[in-house]
This record gives C-alpha cells, sequence and structure tokens, in this order.
C-alpha cells in the first residue's frame, strides 16, 4: 500500500460524507469511534435479550421452587437461583425489561413535554417565557432524591408513581436546552421568510424550528436514558421504587443488605449490578459519540 | 457587584417559596399522615379531633401552610409527629456526621479528580489519558449503591481492613479526642469513597476538556515561544484559567453530594440525615420531611448562587451589573 493509494481512499471517503444526508453524515461520524459502535451494539444485544429471554425461556419468573433455593449458577439455571428458588436467568432479564422500560417512557414524555413547553417560552417570549423558565428554575432547585424518595414514600410504591415524579422533575432540562436554540434560530432569516410567507406560528414552530432541535433532543434523550436508570434503580434498591416481586434491576440487588447474600451469594447481587453498569455506560457513550458527531464543532 | 448579590438573593426567595408550596400541596394530597399510626377504627370522633388537635391538623391546609412558614422562618421547624419532639432537636445531631461525610466526599473528588485531568489534558491520547478516560467513564456509570456493597464485600468481609457498618463501634472507648476522630474516619473512608466517586470523575472529564481548550488558546503558545519550561506554562499559566468552569461546578455539586449521601448512608447505616429522612417518609413523619427537603433546597439554592460568585471572583474578565 502506497501512501498515495491510502490518500486516494481518503479523499473518496470525504467525498462519500459530503454526498450523505445529514443523519447520514452523522452516523459516518459515529462510525468512526469504535468504543460509541462498540457500545451501541452491546446496548442492542441487552436490549434485544430483555424482549426476547423472558419469551423463549423454559422458566417463569413468579415460579418457586423450595427444594431449589439459593442455588450458585449451574446448566439449567444459568444465573443459579435466589431465596424463593426462583430462576434469576430469566428475573435478570426480566428486570432488565422493567428498568429499561421505565427509563424509556420518562424520557419520551419528558421530551414530549420539554420540547413543547421550550418550543413555546422561545417562540412567544415575553410573559410566558418568564412563566415557564421561572417553573423550570423551581423545579431544577429541587433535592432531586429526596424529592423522588418523599413522594413515591407517601403514594407507595408503584410504577406510575415512579414515572410521574421522574418526569415532573426531568422535563426542565430539556424544556431550557429547546428554548435556548429556539432564541437563536428564531432570529435567522428562514424564520422571516416563514413570517412573510404567512405560514402559521404552529407550522412555523413544529416544521421549520423542530427539526434543528432534534439533533439535541436525541443526546439529552440518550443521556437521560443512563441518568433515569440510574435514579429508578437506585430508589428500587432503597425500597423506594419498583415493589417486588416486580424484578427490576434495583431491587434485585437488595438481598444484598443481608450479611449472608453479601458474603456468599455473589450471583444473586452481583449480575444485576452489572447489568445497570452496562447499559448506562452504554448511553453515555453512545450519548457522548452522537453528540460529537452531530456538533463537529465540538470534536477534539 | 454588590447590587448583583442583593439581587440574586432576592431572585432566591421566590424560588424557595414555590418549592416549599408544592411539597406542602404533595404532602396534603397524600392519603393518610403519622396520625393514622395512631388512630383506631374504634375511636370516637372527640378522640380523633383530640388526636388532630395534638398534631397541628385542625386548621385548614392553607393557615397551616403559613404557620409553618411562620415558625420555620423563625427557626422553628416544629414537632415531628414520630418521636414529640421538636425538629430540630433530632435534626441537629444528624447535620455533622453528614456534612463531615460530604466534606470527605468533596476533598477526594477534589484532591483526585482535578490532578487526574490535568495529567490527561496534557498528556492527550497518551496511554495515561486514555486509561483515565476509561476511569472516568466507570466512575459515571457504576451506580453508587452497586459500588457501596462491592467494596463492602472486598475491604470489610473479605479482607476486614474496614468495619461494616455504623460509624462507631459502640464497644469502643476512644482514649483521647484523636483516637476518637481517627476511629470515626476509619468507618468513613469506604463511604467517602462511595460518595466521592461520582464528583471524581465528573471533576476529572470537566478539568481535561477545559485544560485542553485553554492550551491551544494563543497566550499559552506566545508563553511557550516565550522559552518558558512547560511547568511553568502549565501550572502557572494554563492552570488559572483552566480551573475557572471547575470552580462554578463546586457550587453545583452540593445538591449532588447531599443526594447522594442519602443512597450512601442507607448502604452503609450512617445515622445521618438522610437516614432520617428516609425513616421519615416510611412513617409519614411530615414535619421533618418537610424540613429536610427544605434544608436540602435551600442547599441547592445556595450552592448555585455559590457558583456565580465564585465564577465572578475567579475570574475578573465577568462583570455583573
Amino acid at each position: 500500500m502506497s501512501n498515495a493509494e491510502n490518500a486516494v481512499v481518503k479523499v473518496k471517503k470525504v467525498k462519500k460524507e459530503s454526498e450523505l444526508s445529514y443523519w447520514g453524515s452523522v452516523f459516518f461520524r459515529f462510525r468512526k469511534k469504535k468504543m460509541s459502535m462498540f457500545c451501541l451494539i452491546l446496548m442492542t444485544l441487552i436490549v434485544l435479550g430483555c424482549i426476547f429471554v423472558p419469551i423463549i425461556s423454559p422458566h417463569t419468573i413468579t415460579s418457586t421452587n423450595v427444594a431449589n433455593m439459593n442455588q450458585p449458577p449451574s446448566m439449567t439455571h444459568i444465573l443459579g437461583t435466589d431465596e424463593l428458588g426462583r430462576d434469576l436467568f430469566i428475573r435478570f432479564f426480566h428486570g432488565g425489561r422493567i428498568s429499561l422500560g421505565i427509563a424509556l417512557v420518562v424520557v419520551v414524555i419528558e421530551c414530549v413535554i420539554g420540547v413543547i413547553l421550550g418550543c413555546i417560552a422561545g417562540f412567544y417570549g415575553k410573559l410566558i417565557d418568564t412563566i415557564i423558565m421561572r417553573i423550570c428554575e423551581i423545579l431544577m432547585s429541587f433535592p432531586f432524591i429526596m424529592f423522588c424518595i418523599t413522594v413515591v414514600g407517601i403514594f407507595g410504591n408503584s410504577i406510575p408513581i415512579l414515572i410521574f415524579v421522574l418526569v415532573f422533575l426531568g422535563w426542565a432540562g430539556i424544556a431550557r436546552i429547546v428554548r435556548g436554540q429556539i432564541l437563536s434560530l428564531r432570529e435567522l432569516e428562514y424564520m422571516e421568510a416563514c413570517e412573510a410567507l404567512g405560514i402559521s406560528d404552529i407550522k412555523r414552530i413544529f416544521k421549520h424550528l423542530l427539526p434543528n432541535v432534534l439533533a439535541y433532543v436525541i443526546v439529552f434523550a440518550t443521556l437521560g436514558m443512563a441518568s433515569v436508570i440510574l435514579v429508578e434503580t437506585a430508589l428500587s434498591f432503597l425500597g423506594l421504587g419498583v415493589a417486588p416481586p416486580t424484578p427490576t434491576w434495583g431491587n434485585m440487588i437488595q438481598p444484598a443488605n443481608q450479611f449472608i447474600v453479601l458474603s456468599t451469594r455473589w450471583w444473586i447481587w452481583v449480575p444485576p449490578g452489572v447489568g445497570i453498569f452496562l447499559s448506562v455506560m452504554c448511553f453515555n457513550i453512545v450519548g457522548d459519540g452522537l453528540r460529537d458527531a452531530i456538533d463537529p464543532k465540538m470534536k477534539r | 457587584m454588590r447590587t448583583y448579590i442583593i439581587r440574586r438573593l432576592l431572585q432566591i426567595i421566590p424560588v424557595f417559596l414555590g418549592i416549599t408550596v408544592i411539597l406542602f400541596l404533595i404532602i396534603e394530597l397524600s392519603p393518610g399522615d403519622a396520625s393514622t399510626n395512631f388512630i383506631d377504627p374504634r375511636m370516637r370522633p372527640e378522640q380523633r379531633a383530640e388526636i388532630a388537635r395534638r398534631f397541628g391538623l385542625e386548621e385548614p391546609a392553607f393557615n397551616r401552610y403559613f404557620i409553618w412558614l411562620g415558625n420555620t422562618l423563625r427557626g422553628d421547624l416544629g414537632m415531628s409527629m414520630r418521636y414529640q419532639r421538636p425538629v430540630t432537636e433530632i435534626l441537629a445531631p444528624m447535620i455533622p456526621t453528614t456534612l463531615t461525610l460530604a466534606l470527605l466526599a468533596f476533598l477526594f473528588s477534589v484532591i483526585i479528580g482535578i490532578p487526574a485531568g490535568i495529567i490527561s489534558a496534557t498528556r492527550q491520547y497518551s496511554l495515561a489519558d486514555n486509561s483515565l478516560t476509561v476511569f472516568s467513564l466507570i466512575g459515571i456509570s457504576l451506580p453508587s449503591f452497586f459500588f457501596g456493597l462491592i467494596l463492602l464485600r472486598i475491604f470489610a468481609i473479605q479482607m476486614q481492613w474496614f468495619p461494616l457498618f455504623g460509624i462507631r463501634n459502640p464497644l469502643y472507648a476512644p482514649p483521647n479526642a484523636l483516637a476518637g476522630a481517627m476511629h470515626m474516619l476509619h468507618h468513613l473512608v469506604l463511604p467517602m469513597i462511595v460518595l466521592g466517586m461520582g464528583g471524581t470523575a465528573t471533576f476529572m472529564r470537566y478539568t481535561r476538556s477545559s485544560m485542553l481548550e485553554v492550551i491551544r488558546s494563543d497566550y499559552i503558545r506566545t508563553a511557550r515561544a516565550k522559552g518558558l519550561s512547560e511547568k511553568v506554562v502549565i501550572y502557572r499559566h494554563a492552570l488559572r484559567n483552566g480551573l475557572i468552569p471547575i470552580i462554578t461546578l463546586f457550587g453545583f455539586w452540593i445538591p449532588s453530594l447531599m443526594g447522594g449521601a442519602v443512597i450512601t448512608e442507607s448502604i452503609f447505616g450512617i445515622p445521618g440525615l438522610g437516614r432520617t429522612a428516609i425513616d421519615a417518609v416510611n412513617f409519614r413523619d411530615f414535619p421533618i420531611i418537610m424540613a429536610v427537603n427544605s434544608m436540602l433546597a435551600f442547599l441547592t439554592l445556595l450552592g448555585a448562587l455559590i457558583s456565580d460568585l465564585l465564577y465572578a471572583a475567579a475570574d475578573p474578565r465577568i462583570k455583573y451589573d
């Protein structure tokens, strides 16, 4: 391989990127980072596992077996069994379903609310902007963990309440980002052209402004998944999130509060912890990679 | 500058009131309260009224909020429903424990995170940089309660280097104050690492990116062109500007520390604010819940204010009016 040949290959690649669509070139830049790509694949595997393993496994999450308690990993029970003789392999993936599912629902709802209110605040400005931003400021000054504990503790452990409290505090972050972007986009010439053409406000916001902030929303959502997983599992671990017997990665670690489980039965509490760690790390790295790919100015 | 501080202080007031109103509303909407624990279905109505009176529940919610607010501003946080003792008396011994833990964790993060960030930035893409970056990613992604359990398993159960639980051994009578402090520090080593881990990773990431930005600026090139040694360039010239964003992070880090303390305290069985608050939530002891939540909200607001002021103090280019 001569240097000249390498150079030709490079030129070809650059040319290729310039021909791609916006999202095509984002993915082109994203793919160049091996770490981000690796994490994207790992994340996909975890998600697929959480969807399909509970369907194809011969065990069920609730079937208990007193004769088969606290068994270490074996061929029939790949991750062993817990104190009620339930198969931990399927509980691991079922817990992942709940943890990832809650995170997804929370992030989607908070993005929808945050984007709509952020757009309204940024587009209309004045009094409505002041009101929305003041509410955001109040929500962002809440003591996050303590407030979640308070609400879930008072209203009882249930998934809808957990989702409600996480969304309630979470939408302010994305609303502020969207508002900031809209504020600067609003002043551009093409928006003036929109106004001159007599396009309605709603169309101007959602058709002409929103696509330009979508990239920021996607990055926020990816990194948001990571932080919601962390908070949900921490609350469930404290017994103030999802209540057993519904498994989540958080409450599956709870038995480790007992000395005997912590010291001798690693297969009960280590796998869910690793599950949380891996999925949070994947979302963090993919989110960072996406941010660098979307905004090449930030790239180092 | 002075008008700016006064204006910021005044801005805190509506936000703080907003938070307390929302908290109060949520508590008001909740089914039952601590007095429910004392009510027997067979009680006569007058007995129930007597219990409601004793807990200060006979007024309408609207009035009770203002009573609470007035008392709080005078430093009276009310009576704990569970213990029938003033909330201030219950929380007072907890605060030093939590603050000690938070301060230790903060120092741990700063002492490890910032130098690691500087090393990373000055040797970009070297082996040291890459491994430190991986470490910081792990630090951000590892759930603190799981990390705490791993540390307990390895260093408290396997190695037996550190105690498993609490902040002091009830059977141990320290001969002097120094030994007592050392005894407590020994108990706080693992909690400090767990609580400080997130901060270490975050400070490292911010230091690295901010230093990288500064190192590429013109005045650093000038300093190098003058023939200054690399040490002087980095530690005298680059560091001063590079650390400005980190200083602003300090204030914002206060709420994260307090939130993390809640989780850390419950893993390590440390009798601090966090554990008390969780107990209070489980018992629906509303005066304690209100007190802890508003205290943490106040700290959050204070943290943001401190950030802005530190920013202004550290960077003379910033002008406030």
